[in-house]
Formats: structure tokens, sequence, C-alpha cells
């Protein structure tokens, strides 16, 4: 069996001056959680978008500049973000310079992209409230919630790995979801 | 890898734009130095009527140049200057003048130019034979080195690179083994650039001297400020001072406010 390694971000970001898709997947690989960075500082999926457009075209635009060793392309990503951010709130506007360097299309934010782009945020607040819960559980029912509901893994594996009965493994579960949805019902009130 | 964008228009933009600038730098040669002649900023012109010898040529993402040395226009430098100047495609030339390299100030003219305004700008000049690579330093966290050229018909050492056009920069000259002969500019300096070896001891960097590492990023024509890109639209000839590109319509009207020396 070839098993194929994932390419690194450095080797996207020099791939990406003369095969374009490698700064796709680039993008992909980066896009949520640049979306996030935005929408936490700035509480706009319109105003988050934006930057993240304008951060992926800045890094676009000098990618070739990159270095590879002296530091992660992620770190290099987020110091051009921080950068953008800080000049955004200087200005009261989200810069469009590296956009026009590149010459690219205006990206057309419309209420569908913005309805994604909320949905993220929508998410990203329940993923942390219920990893909050979570954290106050049990650390057997954590366990067990976290193998079979997050990784989808089977009672029986589970139980194997544990070392202790499948019916044991269904109470735990049982019991931590239980005062999860006590603990959303709370956090809802 | 395979997870669907959120914002898949935006991924389809940039992607795009990275086809489009992928497509001119396909068989894009990244330096071919070769040197031949080469003194403070002073002036650049749109005239390539002198006599000049190509020293290097190169790419950036907005175009393509060369280097060459040029004569001493009349008036517009000290004598003993030497001259260098910058062909761009789409924009014209651009010159600048200056002293010589010697032991005692091993980097010479120092050009800066910044292009058409964009994301890169040329960065080249002139140091002292014991000066073998050159390293430039700018406050967007990037290093850029590249390696001297001897010339016969030069003094000193001719050296060229591509820089981002983004704040100011340092540029730090090594010799053979590695050692540091000297260093001229200082990032994150918001005041002008060194003038003088004097200068340069006041502000605290006794090794450097700087009389042209920042180019000027104005562009007057006619007694007005205009953009960078419209001297390009329009194709006028603009001349490189200290602190401002001086445009003119033609060449011959930049060269009659420029005359050079014989």
């Amino acid at each position: 069996m070839v098993s194929i390694e994932p390419r690194s971000d450095e080797d996207l970001l020099a791939a990406s001056e003369r095969e374009p898709e490698a700064f796709g997947d680039f993008y992909r690989r980066h896009e949520r959680g640049m979306l996030l960075f935005f929408l936490r500082r700035t509480s706009s999926a319109e105003v988050a978008a934006d930057l993240t457009a304008e951060v992926f075209a800045a890094a676009l635009g000098s990618a070739h500049r990159f270095r590879p060793g002296a530091k992660p392309a992620a770190a290099w990503l987020y110091g051009i973000a921080n950068y953008k951010l800080a000049s955004s709130y200087r200005r009261g506007r989200v810069e469009e310079r590296a956009r026009k360097r590149l010459q690219a299309e205006p990206l057309i934010l419309t209420d569908d992209a913005l309805e994604r782009v909320e949905a993220l945020a929508d998410a990203e607040r329940a993923r942390k409230i219920v990893s909050d819960l979570l954290e106050q559980l049990p650390p057997d029912q954590q366990e067990a919630v976290r193998a079979h509901v997050l990784d989808e893994r089977p009672y029986k594996e589970i139980a194997t790995d544990l070392e202790i009965s499948q019916a044991v493994v269904r109470q735990r579960v049982s019991r931590g979801l239980r005062s999860l949805r006590a603990g959303l019902g709370e956090e809802s009130a | 890898m395979s997870e669907r964008a959120v914002l898949p228009e935006l991924e389809h933009l940039l992607v795009r734009a990275a086809r489009r600038r992928a497509a001119p730098r396909a068989n894009r040669r990244r330096w071919i130095l070769a040197v031949a002649a080469a003194g403070m900023l002073l002036a650049g012109g749109a005239a390539a009527a002198a006599t000049h010898v190509f020293l290097a040529s190169g790419e950036t993402a907005g175009g393509t140049f060369t280097i060459e040395s040029k004569r001493v226009p009349v008036g517009r430098a000290a004598p003993g200057s030497i001259c260098l100047q910058l062909r761009f495609s789409g924009r014209g030339t651009a010159y600048g003048c200056g002293s010589r390299p010697s032991r005692s100030q091993p980097f010479g003219l120092v050009i800066a130019d910044p292009l058409d305004g964009g994301d890169e700008r040329v960065v080249y000049g002139l140091v002292s034979e014991a000066v073998a690579r050159v390293k430039l330093r700018s406050a967007v966290d990037s290093e850029i080195e590249a390696v001297t050229e001897p010339n016969e018909e030069l003094w000193g050492r001719f050296f060229s690179m591509v820089a981002p056009n983004d704040g100011t920069l340092q540029l730090i000259g090594y010799g053979a083994g590695g050692q540091i002969l000297a260093r001229l500019g200082r990032i994150g300096s918001t005041s002008a650039p060194l003038r003088s070896k004097a200068e340069a001891v006041r502000r605290g960097d006794p090794a450097g001297f700087a009389p042209g590492v920042s180019a000027p990023q104005s562009y007057m024509y006619k007694g007005e400020l205009i953009d960078p890109a419209l001297s390009g639209r329009l194709g006028l000839a603009c001349l490189q001072e200290r602190a401002v590109f001086r445009c003119y319509d033609s060449e011959e009207e930049a060269e009659a406010a420029h005359p050079q020396r014989p």
C-alpha cells in the first residue's frame, strides 16, 4: 500500500508560483482558522471574510518571498493577519492593497456566503461550549463520550481498549450525554 | 485537504489570480548577472542616450528590467561620480549617481528602485573589492542575499537583488571569510536616509553610509503629485531625485531638463 503524505504548508507555498492549485490547497487548509481568527476579533462575518481575502491575497503576492526554515508558514500567515488587522483598526476599514496588486476580482459576499461564515462562528461557539462541558465530566465518562460520540468508535472497540464490558461503556456514554444535555440546557437558558 | 472551503468563491478568485501570476513566470530567469559597469542617488531618467554597459537583467512580478552603467549627467553629480540606470518594462529608465566604493566606505552607490510602486523593488549598487556578498534585511522580516560580481570596467563589485517594496531596509556587506565589513541603512528607522558618514555615526551606526538606500515613493508631474501607475499609463519619462520622481512628457524633455556630461 502506498501512503501519500500530505504536502507541508511550506511545500504548498513554494509550489504555488508554478502550480496555482497548490495555493488553493494552502487556502483550504487555513481558511477556517483564519475566518475564526477574525470572527473572534471583529464579531462580524463580513469583515472577517474581507480580512481573510486580503490576508490570502497578500500571502499569494509574497509567497515567492517566503523562506522556509525561518518560521513555520502558518506563523508567517498569521503574522500577515495580525498586520492586516492592526492596519484595518488604524484606518477604520479593511485594506484592499494586496487584492489590488494581484488584480484579483472583488469578492462578492452573498447572503449565502455570509451565512456560511456565521454558521462557522456558531459551530465554533457550540464546539467551545461542548468542549468546556466535556471537561467538567468525570474522566471515565469524558473518555467514553469522546471515543464513541466525537471519534465515532464502536462500543466493542472501546470496551476492548479499556478492558471493560460493552455494557459499562454504554452506561458511561449514556451518563455523560445526560450530563451534557443538562449542561447545554443551562447554557441556553 | 479535500474538505470544502467555507468560501469557495474566494478560493476560486485566489487560484485564478495565482494562475495569472504563474503564466508569465513559467520561464522566469531569476538573475543573470553579467557585470560590466557602475556612485549618491541623485537622478533617474528616461533616456538611454548615453554610452552604457549592460550589467544585469531580471524579472519582478510587474515586468522585466535591465541594469546598465550610464554617463554622468552634467551638473547633477560631483566629479568622479558614477551612474547606474535601471530600465523597467512599461516605465522606462531611472538612474542614480553617486560615489565609488572604497576600503573606508565599502558601500558606494546603492539604489533602491521602487519600479512602478508595486510590491517589489530592485536594490542594486557597487561595493568595494573586499565585499564578497551582500545581505538585505527589510522591515517585513525577510532576508535576501546576493553574491557580488567583479568587473574590470567598474570600481569595485556589482550586486543586485529583488526585494519587498515595504518599509526601510538594511544592507550588510560580508567579506569572503564571512566577516561583516559594512552596514548600510537601518531597519525600522522612520527618519530620512543617511546622507553622510558623520550622520551615520550620529545615528549610532558607525559603519553605515547610505546616500540613497531609500528610494522615493512620490511621483511629480507638472508640479503635482501623481499616482505612480499614471506615469506608466502615460509613458512619462521620470527622473529619480532624492525625495521624488520628477516626470516629463518625453525623454527629450527629461534630457533637456537634466543635460548629461559628454
